[in-house]
């Protein structure tokens, strides 16, 4: 089924432009909004140091009112890694806080991603499978109301339980503060401990997503000819639900999974500041709180960045896994 | 010729939110051992259903709820779903209406063939690979189209694939349902030509469904036409040729163009399909029928069997203004 | 008047099954407390001097939170925020989601072509993120903007799927009746197909209220509220604030959650109910 280059070459085009879309909204929205734009990229009070914020204004082009020139420098200081100073921590570069922040949020939304999907298509298909039976049923009325719930809801409520009240994992953040002391083995297991709850919480916010588009594709599937032939085949049942049935159920919401990930991504910002997890969701929240402009529109760049690179990922591993892709 | 299939007043219900449906009622046929036997009527009137029924692929809420189908002899209802999972594909197998849908679009076309085979047959891989090169000789399509998806084939080549498949473990019963409608002309008639050629080679029996009278005349053997979920009338294809017995069949007839002779206006049947949950009194086809009687609203025709076949209307009951033709033509073969 | 009637019973007719109407009653239950909120409520909004963190007794059926606040009371008062949020929010969003999807459906060409693949683009970019960055450069959060900024963004997959509807409408005979009776454009997109198309705006009106309710828990949560305001979000945002959690004021953090659950689970079953009824195809969507 060779992998057409046309269509990764539309697949990588597509990404960059939404990259490129994603980089000029975070440039011409603080504009758009009116505040001076000098002040909060590179505001003397915040910095506490005119130099730097002399440097910074020449660096991103403010000291010129040309918006077009101001739009060049930002994309060429952009391309150089220069993301500005952030005011809560400074002087460390926006760029350095971020990159330190990005792992703990990609790492456990990642799995929780891949987890949450494997269960929700479990229990997707199950109720698909027996459609108008008691499992379905049950499954359909939680998922509704796991649906309607906040994902900090449930993170709190999360803490509520198994960390205040049962003493079984850490009240928050990511790493204890004798982290540096420990062995190996022991950093790993720590770290285990500490993201087992967060992650846990994003799956049970997100499985419902799963399991409802999951159940209405499989129930499109069976109403198909080809599962009434391999019934007429006299194939297992176990054949006809997964390779025959659950597969192609599957497909459809493969596309939808990466918009599902966007809504992980927002929801694991809220869960991040519930659990003082050290992700790019708590620092955008100290950002907010801080007034910490440069930060936010830091923030706003690498989750976008995120977001783009796993669905160009998706895009390109899509045609694998669906064969019909590759011809179109 | 002996009896393949036996069908002895099945009847196929289900629950709709207005009630009872009657899908398929009383319909009683044979099937011999051999023959191409045809299912004709309007969408809607029970032949798919009637299909459906006998290879055991209804849907719920639809389910046989009378009736006794028997294949060599064995009768089918009784069986449990583990003991009729192995009369399936070895005994009976099926071609579904649209060529499009029969295959699984993301599975191989080898895959799909082989399947089947190994669910029932205990056989090494490499036998079953061998075995479906062969199916696919069989219906002239290159073997190198096994490493193929069906969408990488054309429709024609999609329908006889499915038909190779349907003949994998060489079935006494293929049952095909509107083969050919979703494809062209063309295509339909090799497709049909491929299939009488293998059905002479390999013996096996055709319940033929589709609405297409006239491709109906043109292959089978004995022909049933179905009104309402009812059997309305079963002949040879020969004495249909000469002279359709039952008003709708004459109808269905008129609704085509002749195969020989002069062209003429072509006439339907003018009206609608009955509502199965409350079907008319009497005689289904009365409100429509141009000869109707009496009682034909009052009482439900029976179904005379003579050495023609199966008529159910009150022109050849007993009194009928037909009755002696059928008493004539029974009695002359006598 | 007869014609509100008949519009009323033809609503009605849309609302099917226990579901449908499990889900109504949820739905007016807090639509009732949100009008008479201020006769319901035991004691004033934002009235804070009782003792701070007592757990729920008679006098404070929901006990207190740590300003020393009667959290019923903020409860009640709160509805109305977090609907009048929801339901406008959600109203400007399905206006925006019908106008672009029916355009680009029935437009198609690059019209049509083009206005789905800026919604593509969109798309792709986490809302929530679109949404922080634009509250957090205005100068004020108010009530009004946390509805403009919700409803202005949140149209995006709407859009598609009233498309992909309007799409296979065009195709059937009434549109193609109605432009040989010569019909313009504008009067059969929005006379002729938008009418057939009911169901499927409803489900999705819908869906985009529950995401409403939840994106202005998100933004409260996140500290881009209004700070003036009291919605089941700052109720919540608060209770984390001040480490409810650490003084197990579990009635602090129980209501305010289960209310926005109760809530957008009631509008998720009317969805539901509407789309079984019409046996729409749901696509992508999670109803």
């Amino acid at each position: 089924m060779g992998l057409n280059a046309g269509y990764i070459l539309k697949r990588v085009g597509f990404a960059l432009v939404t990259l490129y879309v994603a980089i000029t909204v975070n440039f011409l929205l603080p504009r758009l909004m009116g505040g001076d734009i000098a002040d909060t990229i590179a505001s003397e009070m915040a910095l506490g140091s005119p130099e730097v914020a002399a440097a910074l204004r020449e660096q991103f082009g403010l000291d010129n009112t040309n918006l077009f020139y101001q739009y060049k420098q930002y994309l060429v200081q952009l391309f150089q890694g220069n993301m500005g100073v952030s005011y809560v921590n400074y002087p460390a570069p926006v760029t350095e806080v971020m990159l330190s922040a990005l792992p703990w949020t990609l790492g456990t939304v990642l799995i929780a991603t891949i987890l949450s999907y494997g269960i929700g298509w479990m229990i997707g298909i199950k109720g698909a499978w027996k459609s108008g039976s008691l499992f379905d049923n049950i499954s359909l009325f939680v998922s509704f109301f796991l649906n309607s719930v906040p994902y900090f809801w449930i993170g709190i409520i999360m803490i509520m339980i198994f960390s205040f009240h049962l003493d079984l994992f850490p009240l928050g953040k990511a790493i204890p503060h004798d982290f540096d002391s420990l062995s190996f083995m022991g950093k790993i297991t720590t770290i285990i401990h500490h993201a087992a709850l967060p992650v846990i919480s994003m799956i049970i916010a997100s499985l419902a997503g799963h399991i409802l588009v999951l159940r209405n594709n499989l129930i499109r599937v069976l109403s198909e000819d080809y599962m009434l032939l391999a019934k007429a085949k006299g194939l297992s049942n176990r054949r006809r639900k997964y390779t025959y049935g659950a597969r192609n159920a599957l497909l459809p919401s493969f596309t939808g999974l990466m918009i599902t990930l966007g809504h992980v991504i927002g929801g694991a910002l809220t869960m991040e500041i519930v659990f003082s997890y050290p992700g790019v969701g708590l620092v955008t929240f100290n950002a907010i709180l801080n007034h910490d402009f440069p930060l936010i529109q830091g923030a706003f760049l690498f989750i976008a960045i995120s977001v783009i690179i796993a669905n160009l990922i998706a895009d390109l591993m899509y045609p694998i896994i669906d064969p019909r892709v590759a011809l179109q | 010729m002996v009896n393949l299939l036996e069908i002895n007043n099945l009847c196929i219900d289900y629950d709709s939110p207005r009630g009872k449906v009657k899908a398929v009622h009383n319909v009683s046929f044979t099937i011999k051992k051999g023959e191409i036997f045809g299912l004709v009527g309007e969408s809607g009137c029970g032949k798919s259903t009637t299909a459906f029924g006998i290879s055991r692929l209804l849907r719920p809420p639809a389910q046989i709820s009378a009736g006794s189908i028997t294949l060599n002899g064995q009768e089918l209802t009784h069986l449990s779903e583990a003991e009729f999972d192995k009369l399936r594909w070895s005994h009976i197998s099926i071609v579904l209406q649209s060529a499009m849908n029969n295959l699984n679009p993301v599975i191989k076309i080898q895959e799909q063939l082989i399947d089947a085979i190994l669910a029932h047959k205990a056989m090494s891989a490499e036998e079953a690979i061998n075995h479906a090169k062969y199916l696919l000789r069989l219906v002239d399509i290159n073997e190198e189209r096994l490493a193929n998806f069906p969408h990488e084939l054309s429709g024609g080549m999609r329908q006889r694939v499915v038909i190779a498949m349907a003949l994998a473990l060489q079935p006494d019963l293929i049952i095909m349902d509107e083969p050919t409608t979703a494809l062209d002309v063309v295509v339909q008639n090799g497709i049909i030509h491929k299939i009488l050629e293998l059905q002479k080679d390999f013996g096996f029996s055709i319940l033929f469904i589709t609405h297409d009278l006239p491709l109906m005349l043109e292959i089978c053997d004995r022909i049933g036409v179905m009104y309402a979920g009812e059997l309305v009338e079963v002949t040879k294809r020969e004495d249909l040729m000469e002279q359709a017995r039952h008003p709708y069949t004459q109808g269905l007839l008129e609704s085509f163009p002749p195969l020989k002779g002069e062209k003429r206006r072509l006439k339907g049947i003018s009206g609608h399909p009955p509502d199965l949950v409350t079907p008319p009194d009497g005689c289904s086809f009365h409100p429509r029928c141009p000869y109707a009687m009496l009682q034909c609203k009052q009482k439900e025709p029976e179904k005379l069997h003579d050495n023609k076949g199966i008529i159910a209307c009150h022109l050849y009951q007993e009194g009928g203004h037909r009755f002696e033709q059928l008493q004539t033509t029974s009695e002359g073969t006598k | 008047m007869k014609k509100l009637k008949s519009i009323l019973a033809y609503l009605w007719e849309l609302i099917p099954g226990t579901k449908g109407v499990l889900g109504l009653a949820i739905i007016f239950c807090f639509i009732v407390i949100a009008i008479f909120g201020s006769y319901i409520a035991p004691y004033e909004k934002n009235y804070i001097a009782f003792e701070a963190w007592l757990s729920p007794s008679f006098t404070h059926w929901l006990g207190t939170d740590s300003y020393g606040q009667d959290i019923l009371s903020q409860m009640i008062y709160g509805t109305q925020t977090s609907l009048l949020v929801a339901i406008v929010a959600g109203s400007i969003t399905t206006c925006i989601g019908v106008l672009v999807g029916i355009v680009a459906g029935y437009k198609g060409g690059w019209i049509g072509e083009g206005l789905m693949r800026i919604v593509d683009l969109f798309l792709i970019i986490p809302t929530l993120a679109l949404m922080i960055i634009l509250a957090s450069f205005l100068p004020s959060m108010g009530v009004t903007n946390t509805i403009l900024i919700i409803g202005l963004l949140s149209w995006l997959y709407m859009a598609r799927s009233i498309r992909s509807q309007t799409m296979s409408e065009r195709e059937s005979g009434y549109v193609e009746a109605a432009r040989m009776a010569g019909m313009g454009d504008l009067e059969i997109m929005f006379r002729e197909i938008m009418p057939n198309i009911i169901p499927v705006i409803l489900a999705n009106l819908v869906l985009v209220t529950t995401q409403a309710v939840l994106a202005e828990a998100g933004l409260s949560f996140l500290g881009l509220g209004d700070p003036s305001a009291v919605s089941w979000g700052t109720i919540l945002s608060l209770a984390h604030a001040n480490n409810a959690v650490l003084f197990n004021a579990w009635w602090w953090i129980l209501p305010p959650g289960l209310a926005i659950a109760c809530l957008c689970f009631g509008f998720i079953l009317v969805g539901n109910g509407i789309l079984d009824r019409f046996q729409a195809n749901r696509g992508n969507a999670a109803l």
